[in-house]
């Protein structure tokens, strides 16, 4: 019986083969390519989970806290002056600074880079201009937009870049279309 | 004793037909606990498997727009989504570190259905993961705690606290 060998699994082939079962899965495990960019099921609860972000920041940006005119994305907009920011350059004036720090402290930290656009209406057709600038988006990116109302009175700073359009008829100037860009790095 | 008994028993000794070998169960024990070690060590890896693996997420997920979005949650008005009160929030936290107020708040919240209670975490961090403060304990960080091989359904809000004038985020964990 002992020198019997029919139908026996060795007890060291099994230890060898849960060994390389073992290293084998880790290996697979370890080695697939899961990038930021790779898709998958996960991917899109990541994208909703990033538009999810981008749409709250627009909002918090757009709240005017009690004792202020304007919100600081409204602000902003009015204080700008027609250039774009590229990646980590000094952004002037003060509220265009202060859109950007938050942007770069609640996305930027995390590994999300964002692009900050301008878009509304002119007299030739819809402009769209960039305020914040990191580069060209990933194929997955998430765009999330909020409109801001400007009027007459409010002082757009840059006149050459974003027109009044209807004259001086009534107080409204013109409608931002705020698009904030997100993608994971 | 018979000497024809002694050999029928050596015969049967010997005898070794339809047995399974001792080795081969050694052997094959060794692999599944491989299996079984594999399992607990990747805990990932049988995840998207698992019965409840998808519910928690949209669970946090309501749970998470209630707190950030409605006035019964923690926003200051109805009109102002994301713009969260300091009060509520404290409110929220004693109730969600008391026992038995928190079973209570956690089916208001939506995560009590039949027999399925699901556990809940919430906290309010500044982005870099660190709790918010109020003096020495956290403003908020209320709930249960999840181990280590729980499956956990999380959602990030960004909310705005206004008497700070500060944004911060709302971490809302889910978890069977």
């Amino acid at each position: 019986m002992i020198r019997n060998e029919n139908a026996q699994l060795y007890t060291v082939e099994g230890i060898a083969s849960a060994m390389l079962l073992v290293l084998v899965v880790i290996f697979v495990v370890k080695a697939a390519p899961m990038t930021p960019n790779t898709s998958s099921a996960a991917h899109q609860y990541l994208a909703a989970q990033l538009e999810t972000q981008g749409q709250d920041l627009l909002i918090i940006l757009d709240y005017t806290p009690e004792g202020s005119l304007n919100s600081p994305l409204k602000q902003a907009i009015l204080d700008w002056r027609g250039v774009q920011f590229e990646g980590q350059s000094p952004v002037r004036p003060q509220s265009v600074n202060y859109t950007a720090s938050i942007l770069k402290e609640v996305m930027g930290d995390a590994g999300i880079a964002y692009n900050l656009e301008l878009s509304f209406d002119t007299h030739t057709g819809v402009a769209t201009y960039g305020m914040l600038w990191n580069g060209k988006p990933s194929d997955n990116a998430v765009t999330v937009s909020r409109k801001i109302i400007l009027h007459d009175d409010d002082g757009v700073v840059a006149t050459d870049k974003i027109p009044d359009m209807d004259s001086n008829a009534t107080r409204f100037y013109n409608i931002v279309d705020v698009r904030l860009t997100l993608w994971r790095m | 004793m018979n000497i024809t008994i002694i050999m029928s028993i050596i015969r049967k000794i010997q005898n070794d037909a339809g047995q399974v070998s001792l080795d081969y169960l050694t052997g094959i024990t060794i692999f599944i606990l491989a299996f079984i070690f594999l399992y607990n060590i990747l805990n990932s890896l049988l995840l998207p498997f698992q019965y409840n693996s998808d519910e928690v997420k949209p669970l946090a997920e309501r749970a998470a727009i209630i707190l950030a979005e409605s006035s019964d949650g923690l926003a200051a008005s109805a009109t102002s989504p994301n713009i969260i009160d300091e009060t509520k929030i404290i409110q929220l936290n004693s109730d969600l570190n008391d026992p038995v107020i928190y079973s209570d708040k956690r089916a208001k919240l939506g995560l009590v259905n039949g027999n399925l209670k699901y556990n809940m975490n919430v906290s309010l961090r500044y982005f870099n993961y660190s709790l918010y403060p109020n003096s020495s304990n956290p403003l908020m960080s209320g709930g249960a705690i999840p181990n280590d091989y729980t499956n956990v359904g999380q959602t990030i809000r960004v909310v705005y606290l206004s008497q700070d004038s500060k944004p911060l985020m709302l971490l809302v964990k889910v978890w069977i």
